[in-house]
């Protein structure tokens, strides 16, 4: 017999809801399909074509910077999903499952005590309960000491973490774009350029456009999605005393209904 | 959080990228004025100056991580101990397994029975071990 506990008794639900949806979202940074190495290799090849040479001992190093840049995001990225990681499991409902088929068993085996099926029902429930409001309580208040212990700490790194991606990465793209598009004007400006390259130019710019606005967007709902996160954690902390409430539940319910139907839409 | 010399460095970038905006905006303004390889000097130079801010911000975001290596690691030590929390919680069930254990010992001594007490004996052994190991 496993007996399951009942939810209503327990507020963390919510709360690891919150978590999942924040580490999924937070793993979505793949989905940008843009980074400094992105950047590196895009500029090589840029600096490759406006030599006009073939040349096949061209030193493309984006291990230097690039790497080092992309690294010090995933570094924070990855240090942010642990937590949250560790969050979900302290409020994961289903870890409060309890196996009590042997206690039982042993209780209605036990000559002395001579129970009935049903009398050993109860005293298996009732012991299962008592362990879970323990274990609950000791769940809910090591979560309060936690979220409290991390919440400034967390919102530093979070905001240090859109930082990076919404000002810095965001003016790598931008610097991205410009270079493409002041190489293809110079082009189109050179009085050597004949009608039919001038057109292609042309293509080649709208196909450069098409690319920046594609990843401007793609970053925009991703620091919509993480900036959520954060205030969602921060939720938590303010709350951190009443996180039995309904209010508070409803409250970290909508965040990661928010966080689920944003991180929808980044898409490839 | 970012430090001041980290800031510097982005400041630095934005200033490459500024001027190359304001090369870019003249060589349009001008653009009629110039011969054909003024023209194309003008244009090198804006690259270049992208270039730089490029490279200058790329520098900056890599030096982010000293920055943040305090937090990271201050939240890395938080997540260790809330790990050990969830064990500590996870721990019930192994009283609830000793507590059977312990029950069924007790019902074999009762029944007299040397084999069963044994047996019982060696599961209630096995099931602390477990909990050793959790």
């Amino acid at each position: 017999m496993t007996i399951g506990i009942c939810s209503g008794c327990l507020s963390l639900k919510e709360i690891k809801e919150y978590s999942s949806t924040s580490i999924n979202s937070l793993q979505k940074i793949d989905h940008l399909q843009y980074s400094f190495n992105e950047y590196c290799n895009r500029d090589c090849n840029l600096q490759q074509m406006r030599k006009g040479v073939i040349d096949t001992q061209y030193n493309c190093n984006c291990i230097q910077i690039a790497s080092k840049a992309d690294s010090a995001i995933w570094q924070i990225n990855s240090t942010i999903i642990a937590y949250l990681r560790a969050i979900e499991q302290l409020s994961n409902n289903q870890q409060f499952i309890y196996d009590a088929s042997g206690l039982s068993g042993a209780l209605q085996s036990n000559p002395l005590l001579k129970l009935n099926d049903q009398q050993t029902a109860i005293i298996s429930k009732s012991g299962n309960f008592l362990a879970t409001i323990a274990t609950s309580f000791y769940r809910k208040s090591e979560l309060k000491k936690y979220i409290e212990q991390a919440d400034p700490v967390f919102g530093d790194l979070m905001d240090t973490f859109i930082y990076l991606l919404n000002n810095r990465l965001r003016t790598q793209l931008k610097i991205d774009y410009e270079k493409h598009e002041v190489n293809l004007k110079q082009q189109l400006d050179d009085s050597s350029t004949g009608k039919v390259l001038k057109q292609l130019i042309v293509i080649q710019f709208i196909n450069e456009r098409k690319y920046y606005l594609h990843h401007l967007s793609l970053l925009d709902c991703y620091v919509s999605l993480i900036s959520k996160v954060k205030e969602g954690h921060h939720l938590l902390y303010l709350q951190r005393e009443h996180l039995q409430d309904k209010s508070l539940k409803n409250l970290a319910k909508r965040y990661a209904d928010d966080i689920q139907s944003l991180a929808a839409s980044v898409k490839q | 959080m970012i430090n001041p010399d980290t800031q510097d460095v982005f400041k630095l970038s934005d200033y490459f990228h500024d001027m190359a905006n304001a090369l870019g905006d003249y060589i349009e303004k001008n653009r009629s004025k110039f011969s054909n390889d003024q023209r194309n000097v003008l244009y090198d130079m804006q690259v270049n100056l992208l270039q730089f801010s490029g490279d200058i911000n790329m520098l900056g975001t890599s030096m982010v991580f000293d920055d943040v290596k305090n937090s990271l690691s201050e939240l890395e030590d938080i997540t260790k101990s809330v790990k050990k929390a969830v064990k500590k919680a996870l721990a019930v069930q192994d009283a609830i397994n000793i507590a059977t254990s312990l029950v069924q010992v007790g019902t074999a001594i009762l029944s007299k029975n040397p084999k069963e007490i044994a047996t019982k004996t060696v599961d209630t052994i096995k099931a602390i071990k477990m909990m050793k190991i959790n």
